[in-house]
């Protein structure tokens, strides 16, 4: 399975650090666009949210991979919930702060 | 970490590859060109070390050994007990404690009801049957069953069951067929004619010692050289997980001796240490107990493991035994385990580990080296146990205890399983025999997930909380979203529908691969 080639596995990870890489190298500029006046603490702010988003998908699919698919979309559903709310407190800290 | 090194390394890369795009970026935000161009260089270099690094422990780790997977090395036994360590083990030992007797193991008294029911090899009447009541049986049983007459009644039940399970057989066969002949793939290793290891003849003082041929021991450097070398050993010959302790004589059972036979027995006094080993069954089909299950896969390892252990032992000039599943022990095995740090005892009987959860069946080879022990370890099984209960709602007979606290069995606080309910169980799902068993209390419980990121993080979270909070979280949303079967769903029609925990792997569904006619 190609998910277990000695090859596959770290190009894979590499890949998903450039896609990082480049999201942290592009959101300054997204901020600046926007006009969000964007400090340190609201970058790690906005960094834990986008963690807990991929946190939620990886779970998910964890647990679909595992032939779990029921489980699986129970675990999204519940923390989409946690997204949105913690996503429409951070838009605001962000906007008003 | 690999993924972490990963990271790092196109981090790295990144830095220094894109040093025309960095410009851009960089540059608007006030950074000096000059000083972009020497961390990409500097970048470059890292890169390369970073690289190196990554293929380096590509080519150590044991994930490359295709075909001794890094289970055979210890790598399976990847969770770090130290901060769990503990002087004594979690099972709480009162004044009163005792060793245990042979008549107490279920397995020991149902096949002494075989022996007995069966017509004697020469012909003629069974010794014993079930109208001529528990008066007539012979000592133990009498004892044992005039104390306790509920369990009396509950075995006289399974063994109708059995009969009718046998009967009911040919109804499933088809059905089941890859499931059960791949089971029996695995036991055809532990029939009477070819048992590995070899069943003991004698005494310990001669079985034990009969692959001895040098003069003296080869002496270890030190008692950890010894638990070390060991333990190393136990792993190339598979074992997953292995600990070392000293022998607890309470674990030991009084009124029989494999070799000897029946009667009064000290414990030998070679059996000083105990080696514990665990191997899981394969998880896909663990995770379909009980129909498409079976315990023999992992019993047939540990027999393997067992049989190479007790031989390599002997050839360093040590006296060994092997007790290996499915009944071939001298001794009781999960406490053992306890004893040597490899888990705690669950509130299902069985042992609950930090890698392979209950998916854990063991086996002990009792030696006198004189070797290192291990500690016992709490990683907070009996306080998550008190709360979850999983186990207990989704048993078909109510064998597992229900209760908050232990009891008090033998002198140790534990939950008391009703074996006979249980072996009810065994005897009545939609299998060729009962020796197939149930495990649907071992695959529901939340500890036996497999190692996944997602699982392992909530272990070390759960293991690492004093205050209890996060087991309160896990096992909320264990129950919101994990949904099991009821209890009944897994017995075989009218009463159930052979449910299964999760739906079998392809490879043990008969219709996947044969032509047959589904009526199912
Ligand atoms: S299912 Fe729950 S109560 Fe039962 S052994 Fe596992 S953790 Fe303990
Ligand atoms: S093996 Fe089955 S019957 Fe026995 S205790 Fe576990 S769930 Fe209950």
């Amino acid at each position: 399975m190609i998910i277990y080639s000695p090859f596959f596995k770290p190009v894979f990870w590499i890949i998903m650090g450039l896609l990082y890489a480049l999201v942290i190298a592009g959101a300054p500029l997204w901020a600046q666009d926007l006009g969000l006046n964007i400090t340190w603490w609201k970058w790690i702010l906005s960094a834990l949210w986008y963690g807990l988003l991929s946190f939620t998908f990886a779970g998910g699919f964890t647990l679909l991979g595992e032939k779990e698919p029921g489980a699986c979309d129970r675990f999204i559903r519940y923390h989409m919930i946690i997204v949105i709310v913690t996503g429409a407190v951070l838009g605001f800290l962000i906007k008003a702060v | 970490m690999k993924k972490g090194l990963c990271l790092t390394v196109c981090f790295l890369i990144t830095g220094s590859i894109l040093p025309g795009l960095a410009d851009t970026a960089f540059a608007f935000d006030g950074i000096s060109r000059s000083f972009l161009k020497a961390g990409s260089l500097l970048a470059a270099v890292l890169g390369i070390v970073g690289i190196s690094i990554a293929g380096f422990l590509a080519g150590k780790s044991y994930d490359s050994y295709t075909g001794w997977e890094r289970f055979t090395h210890g790598a399976g036994q990847f969770f770090n007990r130290e901060p769990f360590q503990k002087d004594s083990p979690t099972y709480e030992k009162t004044d009163q404690h005792e060793r245990l007797h042979h008549v107490d193991n279920l397995i020991a008294r149902i096949k002494s009801f075989a022996m007995l029911m069966a017509p004697p090899p020469g012909g003629g009447e069974p010794k014993w049957s079930p109208d001529m009541g528990v008066e007539a049986l012979p000592e133990p049983l009498k004892t044992y069953y005039l104390k306790d007459t509920a369990a009396y009644s509950q075995t006289l039940k399974a063994l109708q069951l059995m009969q009718k399970q046998k009967e009911d057989w040919s109804k499933w066969e088809t059905q089941f067929a890859i499931a059960d002949y791949w089971s029996k793939a695995f036991g055809s290793l532990f029939e009477a004619a070819i048992l590995y290891p070899e069943d003991p003849k004698g005494s310990p003082e001669e079985w034990d010692f009969r692959f001895i041929h040098r003069k003296s021991p080869l002496r270890f450097k030190s008692p950890a050289h010894a638990s070390k070398l060991i333990k190393k050993i136990t792993h190339t010959f598979g074992a997953t997980l292995v600990g070392v302790t000293k022998l607890n004589p309470d674990w030991v059972y009084q009124g029989h001796l494999r070799g000897v036979g029946t009667g009064d027995y000290e414990v030998p006094k070679h059996w000083e240490y105990a080696i514990v080993f665990a191997t899981p069954h394969e998880w896909d089909m663990f995770y379909s107990n009980a129909v498409y299950g079976t315990s023999f896969d992992a019993y047939s390892r540990e027999r393997i493991i067992g049989t190479r252990l007790e031989n390599f032992i002997q050839q360093l000039g040590y006296p060994a035994r092997a007790h290996v599943p499915p009944m071939h022990y001298d001794l009781i095995t999960p406490p053992i385990a306890v004893d040597a740090g490899l888990g705690e005892q669950g509130r299902m009987g069985m042992l609950i580990t930090p890698e392979l959860g209950a998916n854990a069946r063991l086996a002990v080879v009792t030696t006198n080296i004189p070797m290192e022990v291990d500690k016992p370890i709490d990683f907070g099984v009996k306080e998550f146990c008190k709360k979850c209960k999983i186990c207990a709602e989704r048993c078909v007979t109510g064998a597992i205890s229900h209760a908050d606290e232990p009891n008090i069995e033998f002198g140790y606080k534990r939950w008391r399983i009703k074996c006979e309910l249980c072996f009810q169980v065994w005897c009545s799902m939609a299998t060729s025999e009962p020796g197939r068993g149930c495990r649907v209390c071992l695959a529901v419980c939340p500890y036996s997930r497999k190692n996944n990121w997602l699982h392992t993080l909530s272990r070390h979270i759960d293991s690492r909380d004093p205050t209890g909070i996060s087991s309160s979280m896990l096992l909320w949303m264990q129950k919101k979203i994990f949904k099991y079967p009821e209890a009944r769903d897994f017995m075989p029609p009218p009463e159930g529908s052979n449910a299964t925990y999760h739906k079998p792997p392809d490879w043990l569904v008969t219709e996947e691969w044969f032509d047959v006619d589904k009526t199912w």
